[in-house]
């Protein structure tokens, strides 16, 4: 697979769970080497997405491949080179998570050596429980032995529900890292979800918003940031002043929210240079003016 | 597929739910032949009382194959119970557990996947009929001796010892195919269901529904019970009989197999198309 190829596409896709349009006309092409994030409220149809693109659902319209490789056709093909954690990680709770890991790997037609199975297991942080059954293991411990899974046959496209569900902020912060480094320094290529928007936007250089089913916006988060307006923290003085000055000079900007001196506004993000030299011409004493720039800000300004 | 297999026997012998099946046998076996020892003679002369006035009976007729012969009736009501107790619960518990989506993930085609769920069900119930046999054979034989068994099939047969280990090796095999029969039901039903309650109940409920038509001798239901498997469940039987009809007997065993392969049929028809959604 050559670099920026397109490893994943879908084209027309819809999925109908009786009368629930779960899947709505979806287009997406996810490129080697990206970490794509999709990002929604719960029941924007992130998961049945996931499911549809690994073949545990089948679509009702649309098209699907995966590697140039139609899904309906090439399932097991296309999987050999997929790890995927889909959904709360569930295993067999009276196994270890050594012994999960062993079966997962024969199903998958690899002759891991102990070794092998122990360094994934050292991977997430679970080596000193590998033979713990998983019964015993908190929510955090099962998301991580599901992270180790999907990496278990060392795939090159990662598939990943949520994968920070339940871990606490350090879990969330290695999960993070791991993701950073399975795509910077092993190039895999990483498609998760999650309705966490700081999370996608500190891993993720692509972004698909989608919303009951429909795609809001998809593209590069960089590009997609530029354009949007921002949100802007301005602290000040002055109130009033500041205040005609937003509503004669700054015709462009919404004032979302005014507290004494303290205002949210909504804005272009070129426009804060303009504004600030308004405010300082007008003899405003600017104590703050801070861009708020995020994902979250753009998510919430589209849906 | 030997591989597929192992494993889905591997996570099946890791369960407790497994062996209720032998620890039930076991007690049963064990109190019938303990009910035997302290009663069964009476019981036995009671039943042989006008045969004993026009014949002169002689011998160990309690033995160990009557013995058994008693125990395989057990197979008409308490092993189907524990067959879909474990059969029921094949994919429907996978799917409950979440599991089926982990398994769904790994590059290993539903079709193989189900086939190897299927065998290892098909296996067990091998094993469990297999502990029958060898508990009620090993055990009224230690217990109760050996000897000639008198049996009531059509008429009074008394078969001789020397004929009865094939008599018996076939009557076990005939009863771990019916066994399969159940097994392939409940396994229909679990790739239907997401949970596994569902299908276990089902199945025995189908499995008593089906053998009161399949036992009363009624107008309809005499219309359908050539098409009902519980009416060839009893069959085994017939390898006891003083002349064993090895026509009726393929033709039950051809049925039997029929159904099997419909089940399994359903199944796979069913799961190939199935939403992975749990």
């Amino acid at each position: 697979m050559s670099d920026n190829a397109c490893i994943i596409e879908t084209c027309a896709l819809q999925k109908w769970y009786g009368s629930i349009h779960a899947v709505h006309d979806l287009h997406l092409q996810v490129r080697a080497g990206n970490v794509y994030g999709i990002l929604g409220p719960n029941g924007s149809g992130k998961s049945t997405l996931l499911r549809l693109l690994l073949g545990l659902v089948r679509p009702d319209a649309g098209i699907i491949t995966l590697f140039g490789l139609p899904v309906a056709t090439h399932r097991d093909r296309i999987l050999r080179r997929v790890g995927a954690l889909i959904d709360k990680p569930d295993f067999y709770e009276y196994l270890s998570a050594y012994h999960n890991l062993a079966l997962l790997s024969r199903l998958s037609g690899l002759r891991l050596q102990r070794q092998q199975i122990m360094d994934s297991l050292e991977q997430v942080g679970l080596a000193a429980r590998a033979h713990s059954k998983v019964k015993t293991f908190s929510q955090g411990m099962r998301q991580r032995l599901g992270i180790a899974q999907a990496l278990l046959h060392d795939p090159e496209l990662l598939i990943l529900d949520e994968p920070t569900n339940g871990l606490d902020p350090q879990g969330v912060a290695d999960v993070r890292a791991l993701i950073v480094h399975l795509n910077q320094e092993q190039g895999k290529t990483v498609l998760l979800s999650s309705h966490l928007l700081h999370e996608i936007e500190r891993v993720a250089t692509h972004v698909l918003v989608l919303h009951q089913g429909h795609t809001v916006v998809a593209g590069a988060v960089h590009d997609l940031l530029e354009c949007a307006k921002a949100r802007v923290q301005l602290l000040v003085d002055e109130p009033q002043v500041t205040r005609r000055i937003l509503e004669d000079s700054m015709e462009k900007v919404q004032v979302l929210e005014a507290n004494n001196g303290h205002f949210v506004l909504s804005m272009a993000l070129d426009q804060v240079p303009l504004l600030n030299r308004h405010l300082v011409g007008a003899g405003v004493t600017v104590r703050a003016l801070m861009p708020m720039r995020s994902l979250e800000a753009y998510f919430l300004s589209i849906t | 597929m030997p591989t597929l297999v192992w494993i889905e026997l591997q996570k099946l012998f890791c369960r407790g739910r497994s062996y209720i099946a032998f620890i039930a046998i076991g007690l049963i076996v064990g109190i019938i032949e303990w009910g035997l020892r302290l009663e069964g003679r009476q019981v036995l002369e009671l039943l042989l009382q006008n045969l004993q006035e026009a014949f002169l009976l002689q011998g160990n007729l309690l033995n160990g194959y009557l013995v058994t012969y008693l125990v395989l009736n057990s197979l008409w009501l308490h092993v189907p119970i524990l067959i879909a107790l474990v059969t029921g619960d094949l994919v429907s518990g996978e799917a409950q557990a979440g599991t089926l989506r982990l398994l769904l993930t790994r590059p290993v085609g539903r079709l193989r996947l189900l086939t190897a769920k299927y065998l290892a069900g098909l296996l067990y119930t091998a094993l469990v009929v297999a502990f029958l046999a060898l508990t009620s054979w090993g055990m009224g034989r230690l217990f109760f001796g050996t000897g000639d068994l008198i049996v009531f099939y059509q008429t009074v047969n008394i078969v001789p010892e020397a004929e009865l280990p094939w008599r018996f090796a076939a009557a076990f095999a005939y009863g771990g195919l019916s066994m399969g029969v159940v097994a392939s039901l409940a396994f229909f039903f679990s790739t239907l269901a997401n949970h596994s309650l569902g299908p276990i109940i089902t199945t025995v409920a189908i499995l008593i529904g089906c053998t009161i038509v399949s036992t009363f001798e009624v107008g309809l239901f005499r219309t359908v019970q050539p098409f009902l498997f519980t009416t060839y469940l009893s069959k085994w039987q017939g390898f006891f009989a003083f002349d064993v009809q090895g026509e009726d007997m393929g033709l039950a065993i051809g049925i039997l197999v029929g159904h099997m392969a419909v089940f399994f049929g359903g199944a796979a028809g069913f799961f190939l198309h199935k939403d992975c959604t749990t």
